[in-house]
C-alpha cells in the first residue's frame, strides 16, 4: 500500500531524509520509530503529500504523491504530531464538517460519526467546544478524524502523545483492531508501544533506515539464558559450559558467593531444563533462571549510539560516553 | 547488567476497559452573569422601551420619548437575547420559547388585523419587526432545547412560518407588482430567514433539513425562471402578452434577483461540495469571533450617521415631497464610508490564511482531498459575503425611507452601486486574501493589505498631480481606481472599461493566492 524508492528531502542545506526506501503491505501496522529529528514527521508528510520530496518516488495506495495527490489523499486519514483543531467548533460539528470534506455520504454520516466517537471514547465530550478540552481529548479528536471517512491507509504522526498511561493503551488497543482493515504506520519513540500494537518495525536515524523488520523475526532471535548460582564459580562454570548446545558463556561474581552467569545457546533450543538439571545434580542452589532476548530498546539504542559513534569518531574519540543501558546492552550482545 | 528479562507478557485485551466518563466533573452551571444581564435587559431596557412605544401609540402620552423608548426596548432585547442563549434550564428556556411564539402571534394579529386602509396594511411596519424580534429567540430556543419533541416542534413552527412568508412574499410579489415593493421583498427576505434557520437547526443530515434546503432552492429556482420568463415576454411582447418594457427594470430584476438568492442560499444550506462545505465553516468562524459583530455594527451605525445626515438634508431643503435625484450619490458619497470600506477590508481577510499557517490547520485542510482552488474560493467568497452583508445596511435605510416618506424615487443608482461595490470588493478582498497568504502573522498581512487600499486610493488621487498626469501611468492607473468605479455607478452608470478592470484585478490576485499554496510543493 505504501512504497517508499530512494526517498530524499533537503530543507535547503538541511537533508532531513537520505534515500529511504521501504514498503508497507496491505494490512500490515508498522511503527515508524526514530530519535527526534530523525526525519519521521518529514517522511509522513511527504507520505501525505503536504510536502514535496527532493527526489525519489513515493506511491501511497498505488498513486503517486507527486502527480495524483488527490487520489493519494482520498486514500489516507493523518493525523499530524502537533493536532491541529479548530477551537472554536464543537467536537461533533469539526467530526462532521471534516466528513463532509472529506465526502463521506450524507446518509452514512451519521453513523460514521458515532462509530468513531465510540472508537476514540470522545462521546462525553461531543459537544465540548474543542478550545476547551485537555490534551488528550484533543489528540483522540484528532484520531477520530483521522478515521472518519474509513480510510485504507492510516498515518499517524505520534498518536499517543499527551495521553495518559490508561488512555494510550485504550488508543493502542483501538488501533490494534484496525489491523487487517487498515494499513497503518504510526510513528511514535515509545518502543513499548510498538511492540504492542505493531507487527513490524522501522527504526530510521538521521534521516537513514537503520532497521525494518517485522517483530516476530526480532522474537526469533537467538535468546540467552540468565543464570544466578549459589556455588564455587569455577565449577559451576565448568559445569555449564560442558552442557550440552551451550555455546560460551560469561560468569559475574555477585555477593555473598552467587555467581551470574550469561549462557549462549549453539541453537534456538531452550535450555532451561537441562541447566537446571546439571545444577540441581551438583547440590547448588538456583536463585534465578529464565530466558532473555533482545528487546527492540537494544537494536534502537544500539542503531542510534552505534551510529553517533562511527559518525562522531574522526573528530574526537570521546565524544559519547556510552550511558548505562549502552552498557547493558552492549554486556548482552 | 543485561538486557531485560521478558517477563510475562501483559496482555493489554484482558485488561478491562472502564466505563467512559466525562473528563470532569460536571456541576449544575449557573450562568449568574447572563441571568444579570437578561433581568436588567427586561426591567431597565425591554420594559420601559415597550411601554414608551405603547403609550406613545395609543396616545396616553409617555414620560420617555419614543425614539429612546425604542432604543431601550433594542438595547434591551439585545440583552434578553444574550441571557435565552447561554441560560439553558428548563423554565427559563421555555419561557424564552413562549416569548418567542408571542411575537410571531403578534406579527400575526397584526397581518390580519383589520385597519382602517383594510387587512393586513397594519402589518408593516410593527407586525414585521415582531417576525425579525421573534426568529433569533426561536432559533435560540431550538438550539438549547433538549428534548426532542419540543425542539421537533419549535423547528416545525420556524419551517412552517418560513414556508407562509416566503409563499406570501414570492407568489404575491409575482403577481402584482405593487405587492412586490416593501411588502414582497420583505416578507420573502423574512421567509428565507425563517427557512435558512429551519434547515440549519436540523442540519443537513437530517430529513426536514434536507428537504428544506432542497425546497427553498427549488423555489428560488422556479421564481427565477419565472421572472425570466416574463420579463422576455413583457419585453418583446411574444405569445401575445401586453407589451410593457417596464416589467423587467423593476419586478422582473428583483424577482430574479430574489430567486437567485433562494436558490444559492439553499444549495448552500445542504450541497456537501467541498467549496460550499469550506465556506461554511469560513463564514460561521467570522460569527465565533467578536470581529464579524463589530464590522457589522460599525457598519450599521455608519449608514445610520449618513442617512441621519441626508433625511435632515433633505427635509431641510426643499421639503420631503421633490428629493433631489440621483438621490444615493448625496447618501452614501462621503469621507467617513470611504475611511470604513478601507478599515474593513483588511479587517476581513488578515485571518483567512494567516490563522490557518500559525495554528497549522492547514495541514491537515491541505491532506485532505481538496482542491486548492476550492480552498482559496471559499476563503474568497465567505468574505465576500461578510463584506456585502456589513454594506446592506445602506440599502436598507433607504428601503425604509420609501417606507416612510412615501415618495419614490431613483432607485437604479443604489442598484448599480451595489454592483460597483461588489466588484470593486471582489478586488480588494482578493488582494487582502493574498497577502494573508503569504504570512503567518495576522498583523503582518493586515499592514499589508491596508497599505494596498491606500495605493488604490492613491490611483483616483493620481488625478490631481498634474506631473504625473502628463505620463502615460495615469490613465491606466486610475482604471484601477474603486473611488472611481463608486463615484460614477452612484451616477446611476457602470463603466464596462472599470469593470473589467477591476474583474481582472480580482481574478489576479486570486491566481496568484493560489499560486502561494502551491508554493509549498516547489521547493
Amino acid at each position: 500500500m505504501i512504497q517508499v524508492d530512494n526517498l530524499s528531502k533537503f530543507f535547503g542545506p538541511v537533508m532531513a531524509v537520505d534515500h529511504i526506501s521501504f514498503e508497507v503491505g496491505k494490512g500490515e501496522i508498522v511503527g515508524f520509530l526514530g530519535p527526534n529529528g530523525a526525519g519521521k514527521t518529514t517522511t509522513m508528510r511527504i507520505l501525505t503529500s503536504y510536502l514535496p520530496a527532493t527526489s525519489g518516488i513515493v506511491k501511497v495506495a498505488g498513486f503517486d504523491v507527486m502527480n495524483q495527490s488527490l487520489d493519494v489523499r482520498k486514500n489516507i486519514g493523518y493525523l499530524p504530531d502537533t493536532v491541529p483543531l479548530y477551537p472554536e467548533m464543537r467536537v461533533e460539528e469539526y467530526l462532521t464538517y471534516r466528513a463532509k470534506l472529506k465526502g463521506v455520504d450524507r446518509k452514512e454520516r451519521p453513523k460514521r460519526l458515532e462509530t468513531v466517537l465510540e472508537h476514540f471514547r470522545v462521546r462525553e465530550v461531543r459537544r465540548r467546544l474543542i478550545g476547551t478540552l485537555s490534551h488528550g481529548y484533543r489528540q483522540r479528536v484528532g484520531l477520530a478524524d483521522a478515521l472518519i471517512h474509513d480510510p485504507p491507509i492510516l498515518i499517524l504522526d505520534e498518536p499517543t502523545g499527551g495521553l495518559d498511561p490508561l488512555q494510550i493503551r485504550e488508543t493502542l488497543k483501538t488501533i490494534r483492531n484496525l489491523k487487517g482493515k487498515h494499513t497503518i504506520l504510526l510513528s511514535t519513540h515509545i518502543l513499548s508501544q510498538v511492540e504492542d500494537a505493531c507487527d513490524r518495525v522501522i527504526i530510521i536515524n538521521r534521516g537513514r533506515i537503520g532497521l525494518d523488520k517485522k517483530l516476530d523475526d526480532l522474537a526469533k532471535e537467538r535468546a540467552t539464558f540468565m543464570v544466578e548460582v549459589r556455588g564455587p564459580k569455577d565449577q559451576v562454570a565448568h559445569v555449564l559450559e560442558t552442557t550440552d548446545g551451550v555455546d560460551e558463556i560469561k560468569a559475574e561474581a555477585l555477593s555473598d558467593g552467587i555467581t551470574s552467569f550469561e549462557v549462549h545457546p549453539k541453537t534456538d533450543d531452550d535450555l532451561r531444563e537441562a541447566l537446571f538439571s546439571r545444577i540441581a545434580k551438583n547440590g547448588w542452589t538456583i536463585r534465578r533462571l529464565d530466558l532473555v532476548r533482545r528487546r527492540l530498546e537494544y537494536h534502537f539504542v544500539n542503531l542510534v549510539v552505534h551510529d553517533q559513534t562511527t559518525s562522531f569518531k574522526p573528530e574526537k574519540e570521546p565524544v559519547t560516553e556510552p550511558n548505562t543501558a549502552v552498557q547493558a546492552a552492549k554486556n548482552g550482545a | 547488567m543485561s538486557s531485560e528479562a521478558i517477563t510475562e507478557k501483559k496482555d493489554p485485551d484482558r485488561w478491562q476497559t472502564p466505563q467512559e466518563i466525562a473528563p470532569s466533573v460536571m456541576r449544575q452551571d449557573v450562568p449568574t452573569t447572563a441571568r444579570i444581564i437578561g433581568v436588567a435587559a427586561l426591567v431597565f431596557g425591554f420594559a420601559p422601551g415597550l411601554l414608551a412605544i405603547v403609550f406613545d401609540k395609543t396616545g396616553t402620552g409617555a414620560r420617555i420619548p419614543v425614539g429612546w423608548g425604542m432604543f431601550m426596548a433594542m438595547v434591551g432585547l439585545a440583552g434578553m437575547l444574550y441571557h435565552a442563549a447561554r441560560d439553558t434550564e428548563l423554565e427559563i428556556r421555555r419561557a424564552y420559547g413562549i416569548f418567542a411564539l408571542v411575537w410571531l402571534i403578534l406579527a400575526i394579529a397584526h397581518a390580519v388585523y383589520p385597519t382602517e386602509a383594510g387587512v393586513g396594511r397594519g402589518f408593516l411596519p410593527w407586525g414585521y419587526v415582531s417576525l425579525l424580534v421573534g426568529l433569533p429567540f426561536a432559533l435560540v430556543y431550538a438550539r438549547n432545547e433538549d428534548d426532542p419533541v419540543w425542539r421537533q416542534r419549535a423547528i416545525y413552527i420556524v419551517g412552517a412560518t418560513g414556508v407562509v412568508l416566503a409563499g406570501f412574499g414570492l407568489i404575491g410579489g409575482s403577481i402584482k407588482a405593487d405587492f412586490l415593493l416593501s411588502y414582497g421583498l420583505l416578507l420573502s427576505l423574512a421567509g428565507l430567514a425563517y427557512l435558512s434557520a429551519t434547515a440549519g437547526l436540523s442540519g443537513s443530515e437530517s430529513d426536514i433539513g434536507y428537504k428544506t434546503g432542497s425546497l427553498v432552492a427549488a423555489i428560488g429556482a422556479l421564481v427565477a425562471l419565472a421572472a425570466i420568463g416574463r420579463s422576455l415576454l413583457a419585453t418583446y411582447g411574444w405569445l401575445g402578452v401586453p407589451k410593457d418594457p417596464r416589467y423587467l427594470a423593476t419586478s422582473g430584476i428583483l424577482l430574479v434577483g430574489l430567486g437567485l438568492t433562494y436558490a444559492i442560499v439553499g444549495v448552500s444550506l445542504i450541497s456537501d461540495r467541498q467549496f460550499v462545505v469550506l465556506m461554511r465553516r469560513e463564514l460561521a468562524s467570522f460569527f465565533c469571533s467578536p470581529l464579524a459583530y463589530i464590522i457589522l455594527v460599525v457598519f450599521a451605525v455608519i449608514a445610520w450617521i449618513g442617512y441621519a445626515i441626508f433625511a435632515w438634508g433633505v427635509s431641510g431643503g426643499d421639503g420631503p415631497s421633490q428629493l433631489p435625484e440621483p438621490i444615493i450619490y448625496r447618501y452614501v458619497w462621503g469621507f467617513i464610508p470611504i475611511v470604513f470600506a478601507v478599515l474593513s477590508v483588511p479587517l476581513l481577510t488578515m485571518r483567512l490564511f494567516s490563522e490557518e499557517k500559525r495554528t497549522q490547520t492547514l495541514e491537515v485542510l491541505m491532506t485532505v482531498p481538496v482542491e486548492d482552488v476550492s480552498v482559496v474560493l471559499s476563503k474568497f467568497a465567505a468574505a465576500m459575503i461578510m463584506f456585502v452583508l456589513a454594506w446592506l445596511p445602506f440599502g436598507l435605510y433607504l428601503i425604509a425611507l420609501r417606507i416612510e416618506g412615501g415618495t419614490p424615487f431613483d432607485y437604479r443608482p443604489l442598484v448599480s452601486f451595489f454592483l460597483a461595490l461588489l466588484i470593486s470588493g471582489s478586488a480588494m478582498i482578493a488582494m487582502g486574501l493574498f497577502f494573508s497568504s503569504l504570512t503567518n502573522n495576522q498583523l503582518a498581512s493586515g499592514v499589508l493589505t491596508a497599505l494596498g487600499m491606500i495605493v488604490l486610493i492613491g490611483f483616483h488621487i493620481i488625478k490631481y498631480f498634474s506631473v504625473i498626469e502628463r505620463s502615460n501611468w495615469a490613465p491606466f492607473l486610475t482604471h484601477f481606481s474603486f473611488l472611481d468605479l463608486w463615484g460614477s455607478a452612484l451616477r446611476g452608470q457602470l463603466i464596462l472599461s472599470e469593470v473589467i478592470s477591476h474583474v481582472s484585478l480580482a481574478i489576479f490576485w486570486l491566481f496568484a493566492t493560489v499560486k502561494v499554496l502551491e508554493a509549498r510543493k516547489w521547493l
